[in-house]
């Protein structure tokens, strides 16, 4: 056989095996279950979503892009072009960028996790102007589009996308992807929805950064929680930072103030000792304690205590002390426990132990045992001193005065979202145990209402059409460096508690080490709350003396669309494109019947009706 | 009359019921395209294609009947004719999905470029018997390719892709069995290879393999692409200058694949220029279509869909869900083999690739035993045409080739494609049949 033969022979057997190749992956394709990809290899791991409880976006996982540079691409004779065009659309400083272009090595980062829109103007810019020696990368990246918004609560991730903080480390489980579960070649996390509200959110920080700036203190925290639930709607702690770029802040910044910073809480504590005074039985709502400006008791031991109060208040009940925030009167009062059942009573508010509001972190306080205490700890603790706690502690023992005396968990999740759109995991109020009677509760919260009369400490709390319960504080603080109390740093704080007579909303704030005109807490953080109180109860409706409007939040939620699913129940699908239906399709349990183009106007059977294998869903679409 | 007994008697009847049973079941899935989900007929693309199917299958015996020896004395006019036919179209055609290669008349229309396939094979076929002894090989090669590239160049600039890309494998096929050089025909393959590859290579590169290798950048970025480019120009230069001094055939080699590289990196350059990005991401996209599930990669994935629904035996004639609910881009045309499989199951498949594969063997076994190389040359250049058509067309129903909008001939909707096909296989029977004449 001559040569041309075999060439051809050569090239007709090649063309088969390619034809028979080509058949193999047809075969393969055809007859394969489920055509599927395979899990795990070079599967995308999408992080899920954090959102406020209305489904506002807190943090998302987007692309962003890492900027470099090659030096021996670059023209020496444009530095200043390049470093305009930097500056131009990455921000930063022009001056900066000329020095980093001019020399150093050869390869190097001109910005880094630069977001989609401004690397691709920058690239739009270079190519337009004919620049090269740019070189654009994607990284998967986490991206907080509120910005320093309930940073703390949040919380941030650090690389290769783990959280290291807030919501962002306690839901690490939830959020991150898991790639043996992945969809194609996307693997996706849940969506966690806090509590918080963000709108609310927004208002309060802008408000507590106000009263930061006024009063020149070192920080402000604020919570404010849903009083029958425990959820918590605000969660302010400043100075905060931006999670987007947690590098660029201290840990002055990073500090969570609500529930890791522990303090002595002064006056407002007097709520709690006075309730526990109550429920335990050694005071009732008419005892009477004569107050001629200090407190004065010698104990076996010989020595004597003196306790000095602000005035001399005389005849003294429980609302009077609440009201004049008398300390002597609160240091009699103790004397009628004995300490280790005083120390329980107050461990049952949650004090001394961690609150549990789904937290990457809390902090349990420091509240001693009474076999370490000495004769003044008893008395003093009445008065909030010589306890360590935190806002959240602070703000979740208020829950016991509006359920009738039952402590409520504080929560700060809402709800972990898979993405289906199927709730995996909701929370629902917990109530951790029965502290008091409803009695008790019911009269610590009508004693706190006289607070805020004119002679009360709490008056500049007052608004006249809603009712509030207040108990106002100013908390001495221990230098560090002299151990002592110190005579310029205090903590100025406020609880209260609306409308009172049946408390929904728990607003808690506390000034930090003010340094303005005044340190008192009836002065500076009464009005702090009051302010706060009005925006809570116009956000959310409460009804009032004054405003009839019925408000409403103004904003509807669209929930983002994935691939359409049907489990037991049906869901709701109208509104879903046709596209989104395909996996449908694919069910051999169920038959579901399409009708139309475009997008789902009609469902049969309803939201919400069982679906069981046999059945025929009927979608129309429009 | 007796003549025509043994006519019909020596005509490859096996071929002929092929074509007639793959336009049968193109009749049948485009009736199955046009119905929807609740059994309404929305289109009537069949009723048109059982004509376009009577007819062809008429063309195509009617052709057989022209006598092989004589073909040649027309192949000239009839390519300049068709090639004057597809400037106008060009100038003054319709512009049907983006591409100005529609005639029309009316509500009649023809693709002018479709018919141009066969007139280019006939006259290829007829030079490369002409230029069979022509002792400048490199000469025969050059004209031998001009007459592919006009055409083809015509058409790429309509743009339509597709039916340009089909000239390139029949130019192949047509010359190996002419015995233009091997070298030459190595020097285009590998040349339109650097091309292909470089032109989506940047896309590819961040889209689906997302990690740019430094090694390949060089290949397209300014300015490392112009350093490559004038290091090949000047290898180039000192290996012809290199033969010419010394005779050796290393230098031969050498400037052979510097120019393979000049060729292939300019033309790809020019390549990235001219396509746009959601055009190479049509091309590119097969290889991952998960990168964009909704845009480019939706028409693979659903008809990977399609073909793993089907399963072995299939869901069954019109109740193809992925079809009927209209998931199926283009199914009456280019992803009708989609239809097919997902309602037929691999079986359907199956008969349907066999059909093709038996049209192509006769075609080569035919091949053979004819003597004129002008006859062997059209036979060589239709099995390429049949061959390629199938392979791409059915590769991109199952995402293992680029989207190309190559339809699947006999099959897809479409009465040019119908027709111009079935005349060159007419052509052809025509040849086997008579190959025992003296």
């Amino acid at each position: 056989m001559d040569k041309r033969f075999i060439r051809q022979y050569i090239v007709l057997a090649v063309l088969g095996v390619l034809g028979l190749s080509a058949l193999w992956r047809y075969a393969a394709f055809a007859l394969a279950p489920e055509a599927e990809p395979a899990s795990g290899e070079g599967v995308i791991e999408v992080r899920g979503s954090i959102y406020d409880r209305d489904g506002r976006l807190l943090a998302v996982d987007t692309d962003l892009y890492d900027i470099s540079a090659w030096r021996p691409s670059l023209d020496p004779a444009l530095v200043d072009r390049y470093a305009g065009l930097c500056q131009t659309h990455l921000g930063g400083n022009m001056s900066d960028y000329r020095t980093r272009l001019a020399s150093g090595p050869d390869f190097f980062y001109l910005a880094r996790r630069v977001d989609g829109v401004n690397a691709r103007s920058f690239q739009d810019a270079l190519s337009e102007a004919g620049l090269s020696g740019f070189r654009l990368d994607r990284v998967s990246g986490r991206v907080y589009p509120e910005k320093d918004l309930a940073a703390h609560l949040v919380g941030f991730v650090g690389t290769e996308n783990k959280g290291l903080a807030g919501a962002e480390a306690a839901f690490e489980d939830e959020l991150a992807a898991d790639p043996s579960k992945a969809r194609g070649s996307y693997s996706y996390g849940q969506s966690v929805y806090l509590t918080v509200d963000a709108d609310l959110q927004y208002r309060l920080e802008k408000l507590c950064a106000e009263a930061m700036d006024e009063h020149d203190a070192e920080a402000v925290v604020m919570v404010a929680m849903e009083a029958r639930t425990g959820a918590v709607s605000a969660y302010v702690s400043l100075p905060d930072f931006d999670p987007n770029r947690f590098l660029d802040s201290d840990e002055h910044e990073w500090l969570d103030r609500v529930a890791i910073y522990a303090y002595e809480p002064g006056s407002v504590f007097k709520v709690y000792s006075m309730a526990s005074l109550l429920a335990l039985g050694g005071i009732d709502e008419h005892s009477g304690f004569v107050c001629d400006g200090s407190y004065e008791r010698t104990v076996t031991s010989g020595e004597t205590v003196t306790i000095t109060c602000l005035g001399s208040h005389g005849l003294v009940d429980l609302t009077k002390i609440l009201e004049y925030s008398c300390n002597a009167g609160a240091a009699y009062a103790s004397d009628t426990v004995a300490g280790l059942d005083f120390y329980a009573k107050i461990r049952e508010f949650g004090f001394g132990e961690r609150p549990g509001a789904d937290l990457a972190g809390e902090s349990p306080g420091v509240f001693r045992k009474p076999d370490q205490w000495s004769a003044r700890t008893k008395p003093t603790v009445a008065m909030g001193q010589e306890i360590l706690v935190t806002a959240l502690q602070m703000t979740a023992a208020a829950t016991t005065l509006a359920n009738g005396g039952v402590l409520l968990r504080p929560r700060t999740l809402g709800r972990v979202v898979d993405r289906d759109g199927q709730v995996s995991l909701a929370t629902e109020p917990i109530a951790v145990r029965r502290v008091m009677d409803e009695r008790s509760a019911a009269t610590i919260l009508t004693a706190m209402e006289a607070v805020v009369l004119d002679t009360g400490t709490g008056k500049r709390a007052r608004i006249e059409d809603l009712r509030m319960s207040v108990k106002t504080g100013t908390a001495q603080m221990i230098d560090p460096r002299t151990r002592r109390y110190s005579d310029t740093d205090f903590i100025a704080s406020t609880l209260a508690l609306f409308p009172s007579e049946a408390p929904e909303y728990i607003v808690y704030a506390a000034i930090i080490k003010p340094r303005g005109a005044s340190t008192y807490g009836g002065r500076i953080a009464a009005p702090l709350v009051k302010d706060a109180a009005n925006i809570v109860a116009d956000l959310y409706g409460l009804a009032r003396g004054e405003s009839a409007s019925v408000a409403h939040g103004g904003r509807i939620m669209l929930p983002g669309l994935g691939p359409a699913a049907i489990g037991q129940v049906m869901p709701d699908l109208r509104g879903v494109p046709k596209r989104l239906l395909t996996p449908l399709l694919a069910r051999t349990d169920i038959t579901v019947e399409i009708e139309g183009e475009g997008w789902v106007v009609e469902q049969e059977p309803e939201p919400g009706a069982s679906v069981n294998p046999g059945d025929t869903i009927r979608l129309r679409l429009e | 009359m007796s003549s025509i007994k043994v006519f019909a008697r020596s005509l490859d009847w096996i071929v002929v019921a092929s074509v007639a049973v793959l336009m049968a079941i193109g009749v049948m899935f485009i009736y199955s395209s046009g119905m929807t989900s609740d059994g309404q007929l929305v289109s009537t693309e069949y009723a048109k294609q059982i004509v376009w199917a009577l007819s062809g299958l008429g063309l195509m015996l009617a052709a057989a009947l022209i006598d092989p020896k004589r073909l040649p004395e027309y192949v000239s006019i009839l390519y300049v004719g068709i090639l004057v036919v597809l400037v106008y179209t060009r100038i003054f055609g319709r512009v049907v999905n983006g591409a100005r290669s529609w005639l029309g008349f009316g509500d009649l229309g023809i693709q002018p470029s479709e018919f141009m396939k066969i007139a280019t094979i006939l006259f290829l076929s007829r030079y490369l018997e002409e230029s069979a002894h022509e002792r400048h090989s490199f000469r025969r090669f050059a004209i031998s390719l001009g007459i592919v590239a006009i055409p083809m160049l015509l058409i790429l600039s309509q743009p339509d892709f597709g039916t340009a890309l089909v000239f390139l494998p029949v130019y192949l096929g047509m010359a190996f069995m002419a015995d233009v050089s091997p070298r030459y025909l190595w020097f285009l393959i590998l040349t339109a290879s650097i091309v292909g590859v470089l032109t989506v290579m940047p896309l590819w590169q961040t889209l689906i393999a997302a990690d740019t290798s430094v090694a390949l950048r060089m290949f397209y970025e300014a300015p490392y692409v112009y350093y490559v480019l004038v290091a090949a120009v000047l290898g180039f230069g000192l290996s012809v200058l290199g033969y010419r001094l010394f005779k050796k055939r290393y230098y031969y080699w050498m400037a052979y694949v510097a120019l393979v590289v000049i060729i292939g990196l300019g033309a790809s350059m020019l390549g990235r220029k001219v396509l746009k990005e959601y055009q190479v991401m049509r091309l590119v996209v097969f290889l991952d279509p998960s990168v964009d599930p909704l845009g480019s990669g939706w028409n693979i994935l659903q008809s990977i869909t399609a073909i793993g629904s089907g399963g072995f035996s299939g869901k069954g004639f019109l109740q193809g869900t992925q079809s009927h609910y209209r998931y199926l881009p283009q199914q009456s045309t280019d992803f009708i083999f989609s239809i097919i499989s997902e309602e037929l199951g691999f079986i359907g498949g199956i008969v349907v690739f066999s059909l093709f594969m038996l049209v192509s063997v006769r075609l080569i076994l035919a091949s053979r035993t004819v003597n004129s190389p002008f006859q062997r040359g059209v036979l060589a250049g239709m099995f390429s045409m049949v061959l390629f058509h199938f392979m791409v067309n059915a590769g991109m129903a199952m995402g293992i080739m680029p989207i190309t909008g190559i339809p699947l001939l006999f099959l897809s909707y479409g009465g040019s494609s119908l027709w111009a096909a079935c005349i060159g296989l007419g052509l052809s029977l025509g040849i086997s049949a008579r190959r025992y004449e003296s």
